[in-house]
């Protein structure tokens, strides 16, 4: 029901391939921002690439910075130094080239329908009315939504808000898809299940995902390669490429998850300063 | 009542057999009064009420000059409105209302924009209000009164006075305390400034724009009544306070009934409204609680 749409209405993606250059250039950025003890630097010196239709995740304890990395990436914040650019444009303002997804559950317009919370941004993007009601359609079945789709977001779960906040990204078309723990509020179970619909989903779309976590097992399902930080103010630790170490049954899954968690202990005296950037996860 | 009550008594014993409980056929209801309808059971206590004046009537035997009698109040009220006696005074004072209404919010949405615009304004409408929206509204009146002479323009200033500080708190308000993640969302999409004020803060702050909107109008109504008292006349024709005050004059005890009831329906009416189109909005968006 899905593959039709995928290569033929996804033009970014198809771009993104033509040209050989990295989608997504992080380059020696600092971000910080002014505490009560002047300037802070929360992430610092942090490079690295994402290839068009690659699945990178950022992981690190809560605190590490992650959050404000994406939402710099995102166009929310500006580094202090460095820069941040998408096909060699520099990332100075939101956009939805840069669809975002947050965490919180109500992210979602209450006064709009599941349906027009999905055409909305498609309309101020650009599409007519009815094309940005079939398109809002076609990505709430893709995400599984097609019975909901008449409701108000207060008559969802989380799990179902969600994954129409990620119907509304997809629908845009972007460049990248940045995610800032979007199933960090959910039970385990829902979380689980949404990992995998979520993984099935982006590799028939060919997205491009940038996804921050502190969960090493979120990050195996998903990613391609894993960018780790750590540290006060946050480094770039490791890149690691997961491709290819198969599901969570496997023996490299579980030694590949066993290398993380050592990469990402943290001594106990340095779990302190940590809070210092909590206002930022 | 006594069947359900029956049937479940036996349920247990069948319910360690089948490891299952019966569902009752009906949804259970707690008692009879519970189970009609709010219109019905509002209706019943306000005739019951009414019972109860008209019984005051008959077997005190009061003055009619000081109490009315219900029948009588309602033919009177019957008359001025077919007559067009009531007709009038309503209208004027409906008139003055909605104007000072316009005119209060316009200032309230000015002072709320500059607000949100600038530091200095937020502290203005933070100064304003703190001072201005504590004041019974009518007390300024002589002020007013002095102004502008005894005229329609004294009524507006005092009613633009009186709703123009609780809409610009409200909304205000509302604005502060729109949730900062569909602010993000709303520029990750694109919209401009004013699309975002439009589409996303306006909607977004709805439920406090109508709390203020119902506050103000209510505090708008008493003030107008109770300034058409002291008033008298505003230009070449009288309100409902007025027309009240008139019939004291007269000692038409009906008639001052007549306004009462009058001023109250109208109240309930209002109510009404706000009623219904928060359950058609916010309610039904479920950015506010059912009460």
């Amino acid at each position: 029901m899905l593959t039709p749409m995928t290569s033929a209405t996804l033009p970014y993606a198809s771009e993104a391939r033509a040209s050989n250059g990295a989608l997504l250039k992080v380059d020696r950025v600092q971000i910080g921002y002014w505490g009560t003890r002047g300037y802070v630097a929360a992430v610092d010196d942090v490079s690295f690439e994402v290839q068009g239709r690659e699945k990178v995740i950022v992981i690190g304890q809560s605190g590490s910075g992650k959050s404000t990395l994406l939402k710099t990436v995102g166009g929310y914040l500006q580094p202090t130094s460095g820069t941040v650019s998408i096909n060699g444009t520099l990332s100075l303002t939101p956009g939805p080239d840069r669809a975002f997804v947050f965490q919180e559950f109500d992210q979602l317009f209450p006064w709009r329908t599941v349906l027009d919370n999905v055409a909305y941004p498609l309309r101020r993007n650009g599409w007519s009315r009815s094309d940005a009601k079939d398109r809002a359609r076609e990505f709430l079945e893709l995400t599984r939504l097609t019975h909901a789709i008449d409701r108000y977001p207060h008559e969802l779960s989380g799990g179902m808000k969600q994954r129409v906040a990620i119907a509304r990204a997809l629908a845009l078309e972007p460049l990248i898809l940045l995610m800032d723990e979007p199933f960090g509020a959910l039970d385990a179970l829902t979380r689980a299940r949404l990992q995998r619909e979520l993984r099935a989903i982006l590799d028939r779309t060919h997205t491009t995902l940038l996804f921050v976590t502190h969960s090493i097992d979120e990050a195996l399902i998903l990613g391609d390669r894993i960018v780790i930080l750590r540290g006060a103010p946050s480094r770039l630790d490791e890149v690691i490429d997961v491709r290819g170490i198969g599901g969570p049954e496997s023996p490299e899954y579980a030694a590949m998850r066993i290398r993380l968690r050592r990469l990402l202990a943290v001594e106990e005296d340095e779990e302190e300063d940590d809070d210092d950037f909590a206002v930022f996860s | 009542m006594t069947l359900q009550s029956s049937a479940s008594a036996v349920a247990p014993a069948e319910a360690l057999e089948t490891g299952r409980r019966e569902i009752p056929k009906r949804r259970p209801v707690k008692n009879s009064w519970g189970r009609l309808p709010v219109w019905l059971r509002r209706g019943l206590l306000l005739v019951g009420l009414i019972g109860l004046w008209k019984a005051y009537i008959e077997f005190k035997h009061v003055n009619p000059l000081l109490v009315s009698d219900p029948w009588v109040v309602a033919k009177e009220l019957y008359h001025g409105w077919a007559s067009g006696d009531l007709v009038d005074p309503t209208l004027t004072t409906m008139k003055v209302l909605a104007t000072g209404m316009t005119i209060g919010i316009l200032l309230a949405t000015f002072f709320v924009v500059f607000a949100s615009w600038t530091k200095v304004g937020d502290d203005l409408l933070t100064l304003l209000t703190a001072m201005l929206n504590p004041l019974p509204a009518i007390a300024v009146l002589p002020l007013a009164m002095l102004w502008f002479g005894l005229n329609t323009n004294a009524l507006l200033f005092v009613i633009a006075n009186a709703v123009t500080w609780p809409i610009a708190i409200n909304v205000a308000m509302g604005f502060k305390t729109v949730n900062p993640a569909i602010v993000s969302v709303g520029r990750n999409i694109g919209l401009s400034r004013l699309r975002l004020v439009l589409e996303v803060l306006a909607p977004a702050a709805l439920p406090y724009a109508i709390t203020g909107i119902k506050t103000a109008w209510a505090f708008g109504w008493r003030t107008l009544i109770a300034a058409e008292l002291v008033f008298g006349v505003a230009g070449d024709k009288g309100g409902l306070g007025f027309y009240i005050n008139d019939a004291r004059l007269y000692l038409d005890t009906p008639k001052i009934f007549v306004g009462l009831v009058t001023i109250a329906v109208i109240g309930i009416a209002f109510d009404l409204i706000f009623t219904l189109l928060e359950r058609r909005t916010v309610i039904r968006w479920g950015m506010k609680a059912n009460v």
